[in-house]
This record gives C-alpha cells, sequence and structure tokens, in this order.
C-alpha cells in the first residue's frame, strides 16, 4: 500500500510502536520478527523494525566532497546533522528515473542515527526463519555482508537488509568519489 | 584573576564550488579577489574544485580567490563563488561531522557543519599547515 503523500510514516511507525508493545508481553513472544518492506526501483527490501526512528518525505540533503559515491550527502533532522546513504547506489543498482515521492528511512545503530534513501515504503511484515529461502543473493561480493537473507513474501521474494552489516561493511566506504 | 568568556559565536565565510556550498572561519582570510588580478604571483594557488572531485572551471576569470594566511605562510583558494558572511551559534547551529563521513572523507580539512537558513553549510579548515592541502 503506498504511503500517505503527508505523513509517509506515521502509520506504519504507530504499527511499529504497537508490535513493540506486544514484544514486551511475554505470553506474544514468537519467532516472528517484525520488518519493513522498502522499494528500491523494481524491487522489495526489508529492514528490522528494531532500528527504525523515522520516515521522511526526503528532505533537502546537502552533498558532502571527497566521500564514496553511496553517501549522499547530510540532512538536517530535529536540529541532528545525519549522514544519508543512497541504497540504489550502494547496492550497485540502476539509478533510473528519479521517484518523485523519495522516503528516507532514519535508522539507529550503535547510537548513530543514518538516513537511508529508498524509493518508498510498504508495509510492516512479519517473517520466521521458516519464510528464508535457498534463494542466491542478487547482489555481488561487495554486498553481501549487508543481507540476511532472502524471503518468500506474497509470492515473491524479498531481499532481508543486513543494517549492521551494511553500516560496518568495508564496501561502505570503498568506492571514493 | 577574572575568566576571559568563552566566545559563543563564530564567523564563517561561505564559498560555493561546484555543488557544494562551504564554510571557513574568517579569522585567517586575508584577502578576497577575482581570479585573474594576479594574486598567485604572491602566493600559492589551490583549486578547490579539483579537491572536490570536480573538473577545474572551464573559465578561469570565472573563479574567486580567497588567501589564507596561518604560521605557514599563504595559500590562495580557487572557489566558484564567495557567498555571505555568517555568524553561528556554537551551541545551536554547529555540528561535528556524522560519524561515517567523519571516518571515512578523503579531504581531511573537512571538519563540520552548520546551519544556515534551511541549509547546511560544510566547514572547512583552510590554514596553510605547511604540510600541504592533502587527503586524509
Amino acid at each position: 500500500m503506498p504511503p500517505d503523500s503527508t505523513a509517509p510514516g506515521e502509520r506504519i511507525l504507530e504499527q511499529v510502536r504497537r508490535a513493540r508493545e506486544q514484544r514486551l508481553t511475554p505470553e506474544t513472544e514468537s519467532v516472528h520478527l517484525q520488518y519493513l518492506t522498502v522499494r528500491l526501483r523494481d524491487e522489495w527490501y526489508a529492514l528490522r523494525v528494531d532500528y527504525l526512528v523515522e520516515i521522511l518525505p526526503a528532505p533537502r540533503i546537502t552533498r558532502v566532497p571527497s566521500v564514496p559515491e553511496h553517501i549522499l550527502g547530510v540532512m538536517n533532522f530535529r536540529g541532528e546533522v545525519l549522514s544519508v546513504i543512497d541504497l540504489k547506489r550502494f547496492f550497485a543498482l540502476p539509478q533510473g528515473e528519479p521517484a518523485p515521492d523519495r522516503i528516507v528511512i532514519v535508522v539507529e545503530h550503535g547510537e548513530v542515527r543514518t538516513g537511508l534513501l529508498v524509493d518508498g515504503v510498504g508495509d510492516l511484515v512479519a517473517l520466521s526463519p521458516d519464510d528464508l529461502t535457498e534463494e542466491p543473493l542478487v547482489a555481488g561480493r561487495a554486498q553481501r555482508a549487508s543481507f540476511e537473507g532472502v524471503a518468500r513474501f506474497k509470492g515473491g521474494l524479498v531481499s532481508l537488509i543486513n543494517l549492521e552489516g551494511l553500516l560496518q561493511s568495508e564496501d561502505m566506504y570503498a568506492t571514493a568519489r | 584573576m577574572e575568566e576571559s568568556a568563552l566566545p559563543t559565536t563564530l564567523e564563517i565565510l561561505t564559498f560555493r564550488v561546484g555543488p557544494f556550498l562551504l564554510g571557513t572561519e574568517t579569522g585567517p582570510v586575508t584577502r578576497l579577489a577575482r581570479l585573474s588580478c594576479g594574486v598567485g604571483d604572491c602566493a600559492p594557488l589551490v583549486d578547490l574544485r579539483r579537491w572536490c572531485g570536480l573538473e577545474p572551471s572551464a573559465e578561469e576569470s570565472r573563479g574567486h580567490l580567497l588567501v589564507v594566511g596561518g604560521g605557514a605562510g599563504q595559500v590562495g583558494y580557487v572557489v566558484d563563488q564567495v557567498g555571505e558572511l555568517i555568524t553561528v551559534n556554537l551551541a545551536q547551529q554547529l555540528w561535528p561531522l556524522p560519524l561515517l563521513i567523519e571516518r571515512h572523507k578523503r579531504w581531511r580539512q573537512l571538519w563540520g557543519v552548520c546551519a544556515w537558513g534551511d541549509e547546511l553549510v560544510l566547514l572547512v579548515d583552510l590554514v596553510p599547515t605547511g604540510e600541504g592541502f592533502s587527503a586524509s
């Protein structure tokens, strides 16, 4: 379902809050993990919601010289300056026409917040280890550390992003502009 | 003994190099000039377009020169456009670089970010150190 154009993350963040509350109740605990699906061109990826801070219409992004190409620049997020990563560039996907309503997902890992630029967001989904498939990742060697695997979802496949692996990957810093 | 109050603001001169909005502390800036005025006769020149990974400007005469002095002498920096002089509040408008950029920038002179209206200005230290203007 496409996001509301005025508040792209509000509905999903509310679901995330509910999901987190449910996880605090032992009887509702399950092996399912919550993911947010995000779109890069025509492909779907998924991010663990534990890292999710905010979902925003892409704000003004200030370009920074002398950094790897997939680091798009910096943005002001509630008085905090964050780096913004272009996931399409990092995964070496064709850029194509820029989506008119691109989204920045603010994630937090190890007390560091970072913006991830995506073409769109989908829904929250609960996935269990049983949903993972043996399908090989399409990504090249450079990006393998950035994925947990591939899962079947709604008759298709979704690549599960390993945020920790992505942010700590040597490849994050390998391609200098 | 009375302690002198620490400064709470910083004067920044903004300038543009290609698509990049940059700024530097005004104190060490000794001169601003058009590139064609012959300042290069008295100070070594650094083309910041090159340091920003851009092609050199096709028309040299359209560039501007920002001469910065320090203990190691003077250096002239070629920029595309000199902007405004701004005063930023150190506590509210100035931040270090985000970790991702700080750890992996190739340009060690890049040191911070300040807010100016709804824009962000990348701060660079242009004071000559005698070690050359180099990548990290």
